[in-house]
């Protein structure tokens, strides 16, 4: 069933999601009721230490994973009880992922990285290269389409992975701990992408980090702790 | 999903381990290669029977058969059924009959100059080479075969199959020469294109051919007119079986049966098609039996499949995380898996092909049998290496897309 929930620029809204995960004979409660609104436009920072929840936060937003109780309302439809080929279609048109290792495919070239989303998409090879190249351009790897991913520096891997997270104008970008595996210099550079595709293109983007430095970058930095939300800022 | 894309996938996974590929494929490649020349083996048996019969398949050969005298069975042969007479009534009355030849048969010594040559004769009517498909050597002298009228006057006349030529002369003029038959002196008036080895049969150019008059009164010493088979043959290979009613009808009244269900008779009419189609047929079996073993090692390349299947999932894990994560559905995943392993194997077979085409002449040298690879082997091929590369393929493809999403992003 789907709920109007009013306000039309709700991207994500979470209503009393939690996550259990059994361990051995246990059941584990690694979310316990998150109540949340993101709205179109916004650059939020989803912050804690490790055990917090945050990892869990991003298998839910991310549709890799579906809650145990709770709805999940993502641009108004409720993804919460989806099976896992129609979740497989959300992640490939709503959701940009950008992970700290990079995840590209090895011993690809950095265009076929890009288009990989658009040819599961079923857009035309022509029209899949067309956007490819628009987005390499944009995260400023111009020249580098032929290269293969193992052939690039860490910034640069991160790059392409951001070119590909864009390709299928995704609702919501997430990204998690996207400077993790970058020295400081580099991890500036792609907050700094970041930044201009939240201001200038106004993408929303949700990043998760512990390091406080990365999460001030954010318009808005949410607090979690041991399976709930601690505090926002 | 677009099904080329898929393909493509696979192809470009393929690609990037050449070697290891190539180690599956060979599995495959031995596995339809093997099968492939166990085949072409059967059907070059199969080939060498059809062309060694091709002139004769519309004849028709007449034994004498076991009678019942009583209850006591005198056995194949067993009576002096036959005669030169029944031969021509066949030749007079039967319609579907185009040629006849009485046959008395014996084994002989041949002797010319200080060389001898144990061999067979057979003595027969003039009509004899057109019903065997006997042709004079024209390379070998002025030869013919013996005429009516020799038959008539049983003149002391042969005619020289090509081994007993080579035995005897050994490229030297034959004909019109002297060779002594068991002791006795015939004149050579003609020698016979080779017919050459005929499988388990022996060699049928190792034969003396002499008029049956000749071979009955000289060799044999028959006060009768018996003979050991009666050669017909029929007008064409559709008229087969109304000649064979009509000799088998003639012959019972000829020989006063009852026209019962045959147990009376004291004859046996055989076809060469009917002898043809028994060989045919012991050849397919054998020729089933070792494709049933060659077909082991397809199994055994087919595993090999399935093994390296699963290390490239495990492998791979990561990988199909990330595509999952990006937007492959589970049957995404399984398809690519199952294509992959299926061009493996299709690449396979037709290296095995082309394996088996290399191999048969050197399975030729050492059976010492003819090989052929049959029209059919490539769609044959191409089947066994598609249903072996989805049958050993989709368990690990369906593994593949089982993998947990989460999980097969954090694999190292």
């Amino acid at each position: 069933m789907e709920e109007n929930m009013g306000n039309d620029n709700v991207v994500i809204r979470l209503n009393g999601i939690t996550k259990n995960y059994r361990m051995g004979r246990e059941w584990f409660p690694a979310l316990k009721g998150i109540n949340q609104e993101i709205t179109a436009r916004e650059f939020v920072a989803i912050m804690g230490p490790s055990g917090s929840g945050k990892s869990t936060m991003l298998n839910i937003l991310g549709c890799l994973d579906g809650p145990s109780e709770g709805k999940y309302f993502l641009n108004g439809k409720d993804v919460s009880e989806f099976s896992e080929n129609r979740r497989t279609e959300v992640r490939n048109k709503e959701i940009g992922f950008v992970f700290q290792n990079f995840n590209l495919l090895p011993r690809t070239t950095v265009l076929e990285n890009v288009m990989l989303p658009m040819l599961y998409a079923n857009v035309r090879g022509k029209e899949a290269r067309r956007k490819a190249l628009e987005m390499i351009e944009l995260v400023g790897l111009k020249g580098k389409e032929r290269n293969k991913s193992n052939e690039l520096s860490g910034g640069e891997m991160q790059r392409v992975a951001i070119a590909r997270a864009l390709v299928n104008n995704p609702s919501v970008i997430l990204a998690d701990e996207p400077t993790g595996n970058l020295d400081s210099k580099r991890g500036t550079e792609i907050m700094e992408i970041f930044k201009r595709l939240n201001q200038d293109k106004g993408i929303t983007i949700i990043l998760i980090t512990h390091e406080p430095e990365i999460g001030d970058l954010a318009g808005r930095r949410i607090h979690m702790r041991d399976g709930h939300i601690e505090r926002e800022d | 999903m677009r099904i080329a894309t898929t393909i493509s996938f696979s192809a470009r996974a393929l690609l990037k381990n050449k070697f290891r590929s190539f180690l599956t494929l060979l599995g495959i490649i031995f596995g339809v290669g093997a099968v492939i020349m166990v085949m072409s083996l059967g059907y070059g048996a199969r080939l060498d029977i059809e062309e060694r019969f091709a002139g004769i398949s519309n004849n028709i050969s007449v034994s004498p058969g076991s009678r019942n005298v009583g209850r006591v069975s005198t056995g194949a042969g067993g009576v002096n059924s036959l005669t030169v007479e029944d031969a021509l009534a066949i030749a007079d009355e039967c319609a579907n009959i185009s040629y006849v030849s009485p046959m008395a048969t014996t084994r002989a010594m041949a002797i010319y100059k200080s060389t001898n040559w144990p061999t067979s004769v057979q003595g027969v009517g003039t009509d004899y080479p057109i019903i065997g498909d006997w042709k004079i050597d024209a390379s070998r002298g002025d030869g013919r075969f013996f005429n009516e009228d020799e038959v008539r006057r049983g003149i002391k006349v042969c005619v020289l199959g090509a081994e007993v030529y080579n035995q005897l002369f050994g490229g030297l003029d034959a004909v019109g020469e002297i060779i002594r038959i068991n002791k006795q002196p015939f004149m050579i008036v003609g020698v016979l294109m080779s017919k050459g080895q005929f499988g388990g049969f022996g060699n049928r150019d190792d034969v003396i051919m002499m008029p049956y008059t000749t071979a009955m009164a000289r060799l044999l010493g028959k006060t009768d007119s018996s003979v050991n088979q009666i050669q017909l043959s029929a007008t064409s290979v559709n008229a087969l079986d109304a000649a064979i009613a009509e000799v088998t009808d003639l012959l019972q009244r000829r020989h006063r049966i009852e026209p019962t269900d045959g147990t009376a008779d004291d004859f046996t009419v055989r076809n060469v098609a009917e002898f043809v189609s028994f060989a045919q047929s012991s050849t397919d079996t054998m020729t089933s039996l070792l494709v049933a073993v060659a077909a082991v090692s397809l199994l055994v390349g087919g595993i090999g499949i399935m093994n390296i299947m699963f290390a490239s999932v495990t492998e791979r894990t990561r990988e199909i995380g990330i595509r999952r994560a990006l937007g492959a559905k589970p049957r995404d995943i399984r398809l690519q898996f199952l294509i992959e392993a299926v061009s493996l194997c299709l690449v396979g077979g037709l290296l095995g092909i082309l394996a088996a085409t290399a191999g048969a002449p050197i399975l030729e040298s050492i059976f010492q049998a003819r090989t052929a690879i049959p029209p059919n082997a490539i769609p044959i091929a191409f089947g066994i290496s598609t249903g072996i590369g989805s049958f050993f393929g989709f368990y690990p493809a369906w593994k593949a897309s089982k993998l947990n999403v989460i999980e097969a992003l954090r694999y190292e």
